[in-house]
């Protein structure tokens, strides 16, 4: 049997959800363009050499940064090496079973390290300890603890502010043998990716959809701005189809709406 | 007297006539749920605060239909077990059951309002839809389904309560499942008694506390 | 030995031998599951979610009652190297060893044909954290409104440089002469979980035994509080 991911949304209450929406307003009080209550705690894992805590709602995922060396890929010998991993966890939802990563928490994994890839977040080239021999592994593994929709806003976020908050001992090339160095030192980090979500239901364009939204949408659209507000990642998400002037008008909505997240999430590491 | 106990604890000692919630050790009663304890006229129990809806026989309920066949619909109710209605209950008369489609009468996803007719083999429950089956209504809620069996069982005057004060048409499922007729004001009015409801242990104190809460709303607003 | 682990009668974290770590557990802390938990216990940081009773139809579900199932997992960021995701051999051993800690303090008669999953994830572990979980399960279980006859409650005790130790930390477990975590069921004076690796006299053995157990009822008051936290929320308040 396949395990069930969308809820089964009674007819009653999404009559509710419509009727609510038709009065400018969400059926947990947000307007249509409100984020929910974003909260989001840095270095909660000391064991980590980066991570953060993201509560969105009841949405709540972690992430956590581990550095390793490793060979470089053969087409890249001059530069460090991405890997993002996410497991949507069986603690978040009865219909999540354990076992190996589902569709579900591979596509999550993959719009995230576009995002963090794309937006040349990370420069790659300063992370070589010896060209073509030994280049860092920068592991993000995402970990969705709770769930409530939205995991992409909700992991993107978790993810970078646990890479902008990363500090870990570098290692130095002593006549070809890697010697831990005595000193912290942050990733080199050179711009931030900014992920918004938006979804459609009936007519109406919402941001931040918790699940039971996700439920009823037609589709999704997840959009990633770097700093100078341009787009590097998207994600359409959903069984149904987005009418073409809306994902015109999402382009914008999510512009805007990227600009204030990134307020936020700039708050958080400058506080960290 | 009425305290919050968790599993384990010793609710009372000495001798009692009826039990429930609760282990016997030689004169010691220990709860085996996170509850409230009554002890009193020689009678311990404990109202347990948390878990599933456990069906009793003439529970009122209310339960979502999750899927239809030609003779019978399955509800969700809030529980572990599932909810069974068949196509004849709900007519009162014999149906041909190589004409009958139920699925051109019930729909996924509707809400279904009945009472536990009967519970076979522990665990599949029939129902009776009730004479206006179909639940109509402009909100959905759910409340622990303990303390919505417990306010079901005790005959609370809760729930009327709740009607009386914000104009708002209820009806509460034992199962824990609450269906609203209203404008928006009054949905939110409701939902701050269920919240009312839902963070407090002590039972008998809800009944005082909700009409607090409900008249503050009242007040609020007017000004 | 090249670094002694306790100096003066303290231990590398100050604390003295029947010390415990410093302790706390929240309950109800993921909207889905019908309990939760997290823990924090020295550096361990844990989380536990209970799903069901639910309807199953799995081959092998005891018909007289709820089957138990348990996962105890680690995040891939909870250790100092990175640790794959995929469960390793020890992962699988401590599950069931969790579930079979858990498993008597149940009364599981009343659901039957159904199944109670336990899903611990250890977001950051440290000494003890087998112990930790077992205490924040049965907690979350509780929350979940699974009867159960007593809570249990499981703390690890060991030999640390020739001295019986409480509460091992992780340079303890990994270092020290011996490691035995200890569950307890209170009520009936049970011991639920027992395991032991290195070497312990007879004596050490019954003496760790008794500290673990004096340990287990601080413990449960830990365990007690926590709970009426969650369910006197709305009383507090308004006493306040």
């Amino acid at each position: 049997m396949m395990p069930r991911k969308n809820l089964l949304v009674s007819a009653v209450r999404k009559e509710q959800i419509l009727k609510t929406l038709a009065q400018g307003k969400r059926v947990d009080g947000r307007g249509l363009l409100d984020y929910r209550p974003l909260s989001i705690t840095p270095n909660v894992i000391e064991k980590a050499e980066g991570s953060a805590l993201v509560k969105l709602g009841d949405t709540h995922v972690i992430a956590g940064v581990k550095m390793g060396v490793g060979t470089p890929f053969p087409d890249t010998p001059n530069e460090g090496i991405l890997i993002v991993n996410a497991e949507i966890l069986p603690t978040a939802s009865e219909y999540q079973e354990p076992g190996p990563p589902d569709e579900d928490s591979i596509e999550l994994a993959r719009v995230v390290d576009r995002g963090i890839r794309e937006s040349k977040m990370i420069d790659f080239s300063k992370l070589v300890i010896e060209p073509g021999k030994h280049v860092y592994t920068v592991y993000v593994d995402i970990s969705v603890i709770g769930m409530d929709g939205n995991l992409f806003d909700a992991s993107s976020y978790a993810a970078v502010v646990a890479l902008m908050t990363t500090k870990y001992y570098p290692f130095i090339n002593q006549n070809g043998n890697l010697v831990k160095g005595s000193e912290k030192v942050p990733l080199p980090i050179q711009d931030l990716g900014i992920s918004t979500t938006f979804a459609k239901i009936d007519s109406y364009i919402i941001v931040d959809p918790t699940w039971e939204e996700e439920s009823i949408m037609e589709a999704r659209l997840t959009m990633v701005y770097d700093k100078s507000g341009d787009i590097c990642a998207v994600q359409k998400g959903g069984n149904g189809g987005l009418l073409l002037d809306d994902v015109l008008k999402i382009v914008d909505l999510a512009k805007s709406k990227s600009e204030e997240m990134r307020k936020v999430l700039e708050g958080v590491i400058s506080n960290a | 007297m009425s305290k919050l106990v968790v599993p384990g604890e010793v609710v009372a000692k000495g001798n009692f006539r009826s039990w429930s919630n609760v282990l016997k050790k030689g004169e010691e009663y220990l709860s085996i749920f996170v509850g409230k304890a009554e002890v009193g006229g020689g009678r311990v129990r404990v109202v347990r605060l948390s878990g599933p809806y456990i069906p009793k026989v003439g529970d009122f309920v209310i339960g979502m239909v999750t899927d239809v066949q030609p003779l019978a619909a399955t509800i969700d109710i809030n529980s572990y077990v599932n909810g069974y209605i068949m196509a004849n209950a709900f007519f009162k008369r014999r149906i041909d059951p190589s004409k009958f489609d139920l699925s051109k009468k019930v729909n996924l996803g509707d809400l279904i309002a009945a009472k536990v007719q009967r519970i076979e083999r522990g665990k599949d429950v029939y129902l009776q839809p009730d004479q206006k089956w179909k639940v109509e209504g402009d909100a959905v809620f759910y409340i622990s389904p303990a303390k919505a069996h417990y306010i079901y069982t005790s005959r609370s005057r809760i729930p009327s309560k709740i009607k009386e004060l914000t104009g708002a048409e209820v009806r509460l499922g034992a199962n824990g499942v609450v269906v609203v007729k209203g404008d928006l004001k009054k949905i939110e009015m409701v939902k701050r008694a269920l919240d009312v409801i839902e963070s407090k242990y002590d039972l008998n104190g809800l009944y005082n506390e909700i009409i607090k809460v409900l008249s503050k709303d009242g007040e609020s607003t007017d000004s | 030995m090249e670094n002694p682990l306790i100096v003066n009668g303290k231990r590398t974290d100050g604390r003295s031998p029947t010390e415990l770590r410093p302790l706390k557990i929240d309950v109800g802390i993921i909207k889905n599951a019908a309990g939760s938990s997290y823990i924090e216990h020295g550096k361990n940081k844990i989380i536990v979610a209970i799903y069901g009773p639910r309807d199953s139809h799995r081959y092998g579900m005891n018909i007289e009652r709820a089957t138990l199932r348990c996962r105890y997992h680690m995040s891939p960021f909870s250790t100092e190297e990175r640790k794959s995701p995929q469960p390793s051999r020890r992962e699988i051993e401590i599950s069931k060893v969790i579930r079979d800690a858990l498993e008597p303090s149940l009364i599981l008669e009343n659901f039957p044909k159904t199944m109670i999953d336990v899903f611990v994830e250890v977001l950051q572990s440290d000494g003890g954290s087998r112990s930790a979980s077992i205490t924040a399960a049965s907690v979350a279980l509780a929350d979940a409104g699974i009867p159960m006859k007593d809570l249990v409650e499981a703390v690890a005790v060991g030999k640390v440089d020739g001295t019986l130790v409480l509460d091992l930390n992780d340079i303890e477990d990994k270092e020290g002469e011996s490691d035995m975590p200890v569950a307890f069921m209170l009520n009936e004076n049970k011991v639920t979980l027992l395991q032991m690796d290195g070497k312990m006299t007879v004596e050490e053995f019954k003496a760790g035994l008794m500290m673990a157990m004096e340990a287990a009822k601080k413990i449960k008051e830990i365990q007690k509080e926590a709970l009426a936290k969650k369910y006197s929320k709305g009383d507090r308040k308004n006493d306040a």
